[in-house]
This record gives structure tokens, C-alpha cells and sequence, in this order.
């Protein structure tokens, strides 16, 4: 009896475990000013049951300064596979500090998106340029 | 009154079986005779006493639905707020008070004379609730429930002028009053232009616009300022002075119990004629234990010169009773800051009748 409800509680974790599939980013980051880069890393298109599937959904994010640019991008991100596919990677310049995209009454700051093509592959190269003022990962400026 | 109680909760707690038949038979002779109707729970009659008055009560903000049109992390989120055992099995729980039927009773409940249920698309949050759902809901009770209508916005890149046909469409059903839109569940800043056509539509069909402001529990959630503080929204007022813009949960933040932007709230409304704050959620058990905000809030509203532009809502059903608690702990916070009967019947049913062009609850 105990081995079955030992079987039954392992049976019950399996449902959660999560397959990821590591991928290492590297590339450019182009902006106009220098300041803390807040990345996120997106899958495109996340599963859901019928329409509960949507574009997005972040899985995984860094924040990192960037004091030059282009600034220099090597990052390994771990892929959560069953959650979605495609891969997308937002950015923006944080240059005033306040952690805030564009708060109110601040000057504006520059954001920018790339859909990374020849996903999935365990090496990924992008060029991601923040030239977009304001916008988050959702506009559908990208 | 304690008997009204007794009525309502059943039987079970007696302890003697002769006791109980004995309140019983007392219980129907005084609501034969028609004693304190109002208050024993003996009548179906609409509306809750207020300092000796009866006040009418809509209550704005129900949220209709399936348990399938909800995301798995966010089934688990609402599973542990039910109390036990209906945890037990949220599924069953859910359904049961997200169907017309359901919301009907929980209003019956709290005596409440209207509601508005609201359409939702929030696929990576709160889940979907479609604009047809909430019209054929609607249509179960034609005298007592409206609808707002909602759009998708996370395909606006390919299907913008789709969705905003769609909610149009939607809008011409005659039960459906208004939008409603909630940035952070929907992650949408508050001041990206590109989704402004939606207040064209509001000030177009003079449809008001309700809008979540403030954190959310939910899982996924967007919490950055830019999708929940309503300073964001500022733009938008500005640039639509014809659209109505009602501003859910008066910016709370229910991360941490605390009232948030309020004060931005409050501002917004001195400053823009077409401001209106709604109340809801951000005094319930879970999110304000001890009732303390929810009174600071109704007081900082009532010395802000503001009563006429309070409109009530509960954020229900959430879990059976809850329509009928949220009321009481609002009408606790609303006696405690000293507001007149005539005063809680604007909040309560008047305002909103005036907002929506609706016929006052009866």
C-alpha cells in the first residue's frame, strides 16, 4: 500500500516537471545612450488551450549595463519547451535610473524587440536595436 | 439581528432538535405577519437598510465564466482562495457561482437589484470571457443584468481593426453599457496611443470605459507602473474628454495590502469631469483583513468632494458569499466615514444609473 502511495505521488510530480532546452544568445545591443539594459527572453507564440493561446510570455530575463555600444550580448537562457515556441528577445535602456520604462514626466527612453530566426538551436545570434521610444514588449509597433 | 441569521445559515447549528422547531414555528409566524421584513431574511426584497432607509444596491463588477476559459496557474491561484472544503473541488465550486444562475443567487443573497457582468480576454492572466458569454448571460435576466464589453489586444499587431469592429458589434447589443479593459491582465501600457481607438469607441457610442488599475494577484500579471498606476491613463482623459473613464480598485495594491495610488486616483477625478473610481476588491477579507484601508479610502473619497462620482462594485463572486460580504464590509466603511443615507444611494445605485443612462434600480 505505502509503495503504491510512494508510485501514485512520484506519478503526480511528473505532471510538473518542466523540459528545458538551453540556449546560449549572442549578438549585438545598439542604443543611442548608455544605462541599464533590462532583457527579457520571450517565447513568440505561448500554448494555451484554444484561445487561451496568445503571443509572449516571458520565461526568463537579465538586467545588465550597458556602458558602450554596441554592447557585446553572450547569455544562455533556458527554454521552457512545453510552454510555447519561438523565441523572442525584448530590451530597453533604463537612462535614468528609475527602473521604469518611461515614467511619467520622464524623458523617454528607447526599447527595442527581435524575433530570432532559426529557433530553436542551441546557438542563437542576434542584432537587437533599441530605437523605439517607449514601447513594450506587447506594441504591435514591433 | 440574530435571527435573520439563524434563517439563513441553516439549521444545523442547533443543538436541540425541540429548540429548533420551536424557533422555527416563531420564525414563520413573524414573517406571516410581516415583522422587520427587512431585515429577518424572510422576504426577497431588494436593498439594505441604511440609517433606517432603504438603499438600493448595483453592484458594477461581477465576472461571469468557465473554468476552462481560465489559465492552469491561475485555476490553482483561485482553488486556494476558496475556503474548505469547496477547495476540495474548485472546479465544481467555480461553476457553480460563474453561471448566470450562480451570480443571480449570490445577488439574491445580498439583496442586490442589479449587476453588470464583465467580458474579459486576458489569455495569459485572468483567462476569457467573451462578449457573447456575458450577452447570452445577460439575456437570463434582462431587468437585473448588464454587460461590458471587452476586445483582444494581444493580436492588435495583425487584427486591430477586427477587434475594435468586433467590440462595436458588441456594443450595439443593447444590454451591453460599457468597455472593460484591465492593462495589467491584458499587458497593455496605460500610455501607448496605439490602443487609444478603444476610448474613440467609448466617446463614439457613449459607452463608459471601466479599467483595472492598481497590482493584481494573479499569476502573470504585468506590475510595472506604466500598466498599473492610473497616472499613466492620463493621456487617454486628456485626449477623450467624451469617453467616461471609471477607475477600478482606485489603484490599490493588493501585493501589499496597501492603498496604492489613491491619491492619484483622487487627483484625477478633481481634475478631469469624466473620472469616476470604483471601489472594489481592495476591501475584502483577503485584501484588507481588518477593513482599515477600505475606510481610509471611502473617507479620503467623501472629504475629496467625490461621493457623486463613486460607483459601486463588488469584484465577485468569487467564492459563495462573497458579493453579500463585500457589501456589508462597504456599507461598515462607508458608516464609519460618515456617510449620509443620501450619499450611500448615489454610491450605491444612483451614480451608476446616471453613468450608464440606465433606469435607477427598482
Amino acid at each position: 500500500m505505502k509503495r503504491a502511495l510512494l508510485a501514485l505521488a512520484l506519478c503526480g510530480c511528473v505532471n510538473d516537471d518542466i523540459v528545458l532546452y538551453e540556449t546560449r544568445v549572442r549578438g549585438t545591443v545598439t542604443a543611442m545612450a548608455t544605462g541599464t539594459l533590462h532583457l527579457e527572453f520571450h517565447h513568440a507564440t505561448s500554448f494555451g488551450e484554444g484561445p487561451l493561446a496568445h503571443p509572449l510570455g516571458q520565461f526568463d530575463g537579465r538586467v545588465l549595463p550597458l556602458m558602450q555600444s554596441p554592447y557585446s550580448l553572450d547569455e544562455t537562457v533556458l527554454y521552457p519547451q512545453q510552454k510555447g515556441e519561438g523565441l523572442v528577445v525584448y530590451g530597453w535602456l533604463d537612462t535614468d535610473g528609475d527602473g521604469v520604462l518611461c515614467a511619467v514626466g520622464k524623458p523617454a527612453e528607447p526599447a527595442g524587440l527581435v524575433r530570432v530566426v532559426g529557433f530553436p538551436s542551441h546557438n542563437v545570434n542576434i542584432s537587437l536595436l533599441l530605437d523605439k521610444q517607449c514601447l513594450g514588449s506587447e506594441s504591435p509597433s514591433f | 439581528m440574530k435571527v435573520s441569521t439563524w434563517v439563513c445559515d441553516g439549521f444545523n447549528r442547533q443543538r436541540s432538535k425541540w429548540r429548533t422547531i420551536s424557533k422555527a414555528l416563531w420564525l414563520a409566524w413573524v414573517c406571516g405577519t410581516g415583522l422587520s421584513l427587512s431585515q429577518s431574511g424572510c422576504d426577497t426584497a431588494k436593498g439594505i437598510d441604511y440609517d433606517g432607509r432603504r438603499v438600493l444596491v448595483v453592484d458594477m463588477h461581477l465576472h461571469p465564466g468557465e473554468w476552462d476559459g481560465i489559465p492552469e496557474d491561475t485555476r490553482k491561484f483561485i482553488g486556494s482562495r476558496f475556503p474548505f472544503p469547496l477547495s476540495l473541488n474548485p472546479k465544481t465550486t467555480a461553476e457553480g457561482i460563474l453561471s448566470a444562475e450562480g451570480i443571480l443567487s449570490e445577488l439574491d443573497k445580498a439583496r442586490v437589484s442589479q449587476a453588470v457582468l464583465f467580458a474579459v480576454y486576458a489569455p495569459r492572466t485572468v483567462g476569457i470571457a467573451t462578449n457573447e458569454r456575458v450577452i447570452a448571460d445577460t439575456a437570463t435576466a434582462p431587468d437585473r443584468l448588464f454587460g461590458l464589453a471587452s476586445l483582444r489586444i494581444d493580436n492588435f499587431r495583425t487584427d486591430k481593426d477586427a477587434e475594435l469592429q468586433r467590440l462595436r458589434t458588441a456594443l450595439a447589443n443593447p444590454s451591453m453599457i460599457g468597455i472593460k479593459l484591465a492593462h495589467a491582465h491584458q499587458h497593455f501600457r496605460m500610455d501607448d496611443p496605439t490602443y487609444f481607438g478603444i476610448y474613440q469607441v467609448s466617446s463614439d457610442l457613449k459607452k463608459p470605459v471601466y479599467l483595472h488599475t492598481g497590482s493584481s494577484p494573479f499569476p502573470g500579471t504585468s506590475s510595472e507602473a506604466p500598466y498599473t498606476d492610473p497616472t499613466y491613463l492620463e493621456p487617454a482623459i486628456k485626449a477623450y474628454p467624451g469617453a467616461i473613464f471609471i477607475l477600478g480598485h482606485l489603484g490599490y495594491n493588493f501585493t501589499d495590502q496597501q492603498v496604492g495610488s489613491l491619491d492619484a486616483c483622487i487627483r484625477l477625478a478633481k481634475t478631469y469631469p469624466n473620472v469616476y473610481l470604483e471601489p472594489s476588491a481592495l476591501g475584502s477579507k483577503g485584501s484588507d483583513p481588518t477593513g482599515e484601508n477600505l475606510k481610509v479610502t471611502m473617507q479620503k473619497l467623501r472629504d475629496a468632494g467625490l461621493v457623486d462620482r463613486i460607483i459601486y462594485g463588488s469584484d465577485g463572486p468569487q467564492s459563495p458569499g462573497f458579493v453579500k460580504d463585500y457589501l456589508s464590509r462597504t456599507v461598515t466603511a462607508m458608516k464609519a466615514s460618515g456617510y449620509t443615507a443620501d450619499e450611500a444611494q448615489a454610491v450605491f445605485s444612483l451614480n451608476f444609473a446616471r453613468v450608464f443612462r440606465v433606469a435607477p434600480a427598482k
